[in-house]
């Protein structure tokens, strides 16, 4: 059965079955409203309560998760209680480990998932784009992540991530329509459409400052009848996230933080970072963002330009929207039948150390397969991460060992031949521990030096 | 006794120049942020704010009788930590919790602290055990003091307090070393035996990474070259291809941020071109040294000839700095020593049986031991002045994160061992016996 990629965003939920080049089958709102048909309330008004499982990135609403997991993945991709299938996720920079802990026991306890994994957004989203080293803009509904990659690797000291994002722009959009239009009642979702249909970025900030006076003003009918007037608030949003300073927050613009971000690497990855720029999520496919983003990004030094990649043709429009569950699919596609996923034996057989399993695929780490099963096994994983690290095998001083100690080693191994030969011989391991207690000397192979 | 179960320990490391926090187990800390931070006064009566100076005056005035130090007390302070120092504020001092290495500031320390746990690792102290690393010529005072801290403001369930010295030394996987730490604020060096610090072994040298960039930064202005702050400056496109830069006035910006600013651009100069010259630097012999171009933010190329090689020098021979116009002399300069002379002058000072196997197990660490060729050059010169028969050895990791990271790494070591779960010093030991007990539970 093919595995099944879901990407839980704080606005849309995007889940399929992993078909690597096609847009996920399914995109919903992960909104959801409380049915409160069972609930008796004093004055006899039915409340609606919205609930929103995922805020800025990260699942605070656990009860609430799940439901919607319960509704997309037996009733929409169609699993059957006892047959489920494998699941990969995506989750946003700087998880904290109890997260995706979390998650793990849900998957494994709720849903008897027959596998799981979990990689960042970040890294996804290049893999979508067929890169593995580059940086990653993703400007979400709750968020926007800023995170270099090199080599499948996200750099967390030099990434960086903002708590702005999709939502506080419709809350801005809000209200400059209010003041402009101070008679009209707005509804937040419609806020929303008319945001996705307005929003827009000026050329550059001179552009932008010049629209005011120049602007045509549009009218609009609202669902409701209402007809509200849209001037400059379109471009006063799409100005916001290179001007912060308009949604009331003191920091830089996107592209300095992008700037900011990559000069934390190493020097030597900076050109390859540079040049494979991506700009992803929901709120990067604003009119006019992305020509905005590379004309501010060409006033940088010249030495830190960014400049942005293009996405293969095979790959489906509005790549930028789904990039992080595409990115997803492939992986998918990957991991699973290598079999680097969780499985269920090994959460069940005693401590787990998800994090360093999953490490495998994205660092240059070590395998740790466990194949045993049922007895508790504590195993604390220390990796080396550099492969190449000229200290990772110490010095041992051959010669030195060889005038030093070989003859005694020669003699004891002798000795351990002879003594195991023999009929009445102790077993393995007596036989050298005797041997330890009557010469006293430290076992060959310690001898390292330095 | 803390028995946690598989809640992984958070392992943070407050250095002089830059903060280190993350997981136990992880290959790198996950937070890495400046330990300065910025100021800005919120007085209520007045309108212009005092003019705070920088962190040395700050903390004289603490213990001094300036006029000013009744004002600090009733004056509160909105700090900036981590990325939010990036952002230029009017008025907008930068502070440092540390002089000379030891905290002199605990209310900055409980911001960076605080910063850490909630913004960057998004994690809740309770429920972690705490691992901190501490500078070797720590004081009992202070090490109570962040106990307390902990445990009153951030209710640890667990907590212990081990020495940068014999982290670096367990990052590298031995128990006996002679560990030289180069970092921001100051260079120490410490021999560590069994994983234990030999006190009367530790020397600190005020030369760091930070002196070094003041160093390089003062040597440039004096050739004549302005370095802009990245926030001063603005690049206009006059027309297509062509760019100009425009200068903003920004008079409310303070002198501390401005010279933070530059000295960020003049730490990048320096990481990119210094080398350790091979053999003692000479001003006549350097002169006519092929220069090396680098370009600064604002679009400028400058080139940099000797001083390439002067100023990671001065981590040798001190009395360069005193060369460069602009540098002040030592508070103390007859014990300011090249790091030579701290290397030998600290195993001499330990027992003769362990000098030899220190002499072989020089340890490299913190950010300013990643210039280039500073291992060679120091493995030579310590060879000039050691007993014959010692067999010298420097000892650096390839990598230069792990490098500037190595005190971190070892305690993300520590943390994880299976055996150490046993020496945490827990919330219930400090409630039964008091935080004088920290003494006895971290040596």
């Amino acid at each position: 059965m093919e595995a099944v990629v879901v990407d839980a965003g704080s606005k849309l939920l995007k889940a399929g079955i992993a078909a690597p080049d096609q847009a996920p089958p399914l995109v919903m709102p992960s909104k959801m409203k409380v049915d409160v048909e069972d609930q008796e309330l004093a004055d006899g008004a039915v409340v609606e309560e919205v609930v929103q499982p995922v805020v800025r990135g990260f699942v605070k609403d656990w009860d609430a998760m799940e439901d919607l997991l319960n509704y997309v993945l037996y009733r929409n991709i169609g699993w059957e209680i006892g047959d489920e299938g494998q699941i990969l996720f995506t989750e946003p920079l700087f998880t904290p480990k109890t997260l995706r802990e979390q998650l793990v026991q849900l998957m494994f306890e709720k849903f008897n998932v027959s596998g799981f994994y979990a990689s960042e957004q970040a890294v996804l989203s290049l893999y979508a784009v067929g890169r593995i080293s580059g940086c990653t803009v993703d400007i979400g509904h709750g968020k926007i992540d800023i995170a270099p990659v090199c080599e499948g690797a996200v750099q967390h000291i030099a990434s960086k991530r903002l708590e702005i994002g999709g939502v506080d722009l419709t809350n801005l959009f809000a209200q400059e329509l209010k003041k402009s239009n101070p008679s009209v009642n707005l509804d937040v979702s419609d806020v929303e459409r008319l945001k996705e249909q307005y929003a827009c970025c000026a050329e550059d900030q001179l552009a932008f400052e010049a629209i005011g006076s120049s602007c045509q003003p549009e009218k609009h009918t609202l669902p409701d009848g209402q007809v509200i007037t849209i001037e400059k608030e379109g471009y006063i949003v799409g100005e916001a996230l290179f001007q912060p300073h308009i949604l009331g927050l003191e920091d830089y613009g996107i592209v300095h933080q992008l700037v900011t971000s990559v000069s934390n690497v190493s020097s030597e990855y900076h050109r390859q970072l540079l040049e494979n720029t991506m700009l992803c999520g929901g709120t990067a496919s604003m009119t006019g963002f992305e020509d905005r983003f590379q004309r501010e990004a060409n006033l940088s030094a010249s030495a830190i330009c960014p400049s942005l990649v293009k996405p293969p043709e095979y790959m489906p429009e509005n790549l930028a929207r789904y990039s992080a569950w595409l990115g997803g699919a492939i992986l998918a596609k990957i991991v699973f039948p290598q079999n680097q996923h969780v499985t269920k034996g090994e959460v069940t057989s005693g401590h787990l150390d998800v994090h360093n399993l999953i490490k495998l695929v994205e660092g240059e780490v070590m395998d740790c397969n466990r194949q045993d099963s049922s007895d508790k096994m504590l195993a604390d994983a220390y990796v080396w991460s550099d492969a190449g690290d000229p200290n990772l095998y110490g010095e041992w001083d051959f010669e030195e060992w060889k005038k030093l100690h070989m003859k005694d080693f020669l003699a004891m191994t002798n000795g351990f031949m002879h003594e195991l030969e023999q009929p009445e011989s102790k077993t393995r391991v007596e036989t050298y521990e005797s041997f330890m207690q009557q010469h006293e000397q430290p076992a060959p192979g310690t001898q390292v030096e330095g | 006794m803390y028995g946690g179960d598989e809640v992984s320990a958070i392992v943070i490391d407050v250095g002089s120049y830059s903060c280190k926090a993350g997981y136990a187990g992880d290959d790198t800390p996950k937070a890495v942020f400046p330990s300065v931070v910025g100021s800005i006064e919120q007085t209520e009566d007045t309108d212009d704010p005092k003019p705070d100076k920088e962190a040395d005056s700050a903390s004289d005035s603490k213990n001094g009788a300036k006029p000013m130090d009744v004002d600090k007390a009733k004056t509160k302070h909105k700090l900036y930590v981590g990325q939010e120092l990036d952002f230029r504020r009017d008025h907008m001092e930068v502070i440092s919790p540390m002089k000379d290495g030891t905290v002199t500031d605990w209310d900055i320390v409980d911001n960076i602290w605080n910063h850490a746990f909630r913004r960057r690792l998004l994690i809740n102290p309770e429920e972690h055990p705490m691992l901190i690393a501490e500078p070797s010529t720590n004081t009992a005072q202070q090490r109570e003091k962040a106990a307390e801290l902990m445990f009153e403001n951030y209710k640890v369930p667990a907590l212990f307090l081990a020495k940068n010295a014999v982290l670096t030394s367990f990052a590298s996987g031995r128990a006996t070393s002679l560990v030289v730490d180069s970092g921001g604020g100051s260079t120490v060096v410490s021999a560590v035996h069994d994983g234990f610090v030999l006190q009367k072994s530790v020397a600190t040298s005020p030369v760091g990474g930070e002196f070094l960039t003041d160093c390089m930064m003062k040597s440039l202005e004096s050739k004549g070259v302005v370095i802009r702050p990245r926030y001063s400056f603005k690049k206009k496109e006059i027309s297509p291809g062509e760019y100009k830069i425009v200068d903003l006035d920004l008079p409310n910006t303070t002198e501390s941020y401005r010279l933070y600013c530059m000295r960020a651009i003049a730490s990048d100069i320096k990481e990119s071109v210094c080398r350790v010259p091979d053999t003692a630097f000479d001003e006549v012999a350097y002169a006519n040294v092929p220069t090396t171009s680098y370009e600064l933010p604002d679009g400028q190329t400058i080139e940099v000839g000797a001083d390439r090689f002067k100023v990671p020098d001065i981590l040798f021979n001190p009395s360069l700095s005193q060369t460069i116009p602009g540098i002040d002399g030592f508070a103390d300069s007859t014990s300011v020593r090249g790091i030579q002379r701290m290397v030998i002058d600290s195993i001499n000072k330990c027992d003769v049986d362990i000098r030899k196997e220190l002499f072989s197990n020089i340890l490299l660490s913190g950010g300013s031991s990643s210039i280039l060729q500073l291992k060679e050059r120091l493995e030579k010169e310590v060879l000039e002045e050691s007993p014959q028969a010692a067999r010298v050895k420097v000892m650096a990791s390839g990598n230069s994160v792990e490098r500037r990271f190595s005190v971190w790494i070892g305690g993300s070591i520590l943390a994880s061992l299976g055996s150490f779960q046993q020496m945490w010093f827990s919330k219930a030991e400090y409630e039964e016996h008091g935080v004088s007990y920290i003494q006895r539970k971290c040596p």
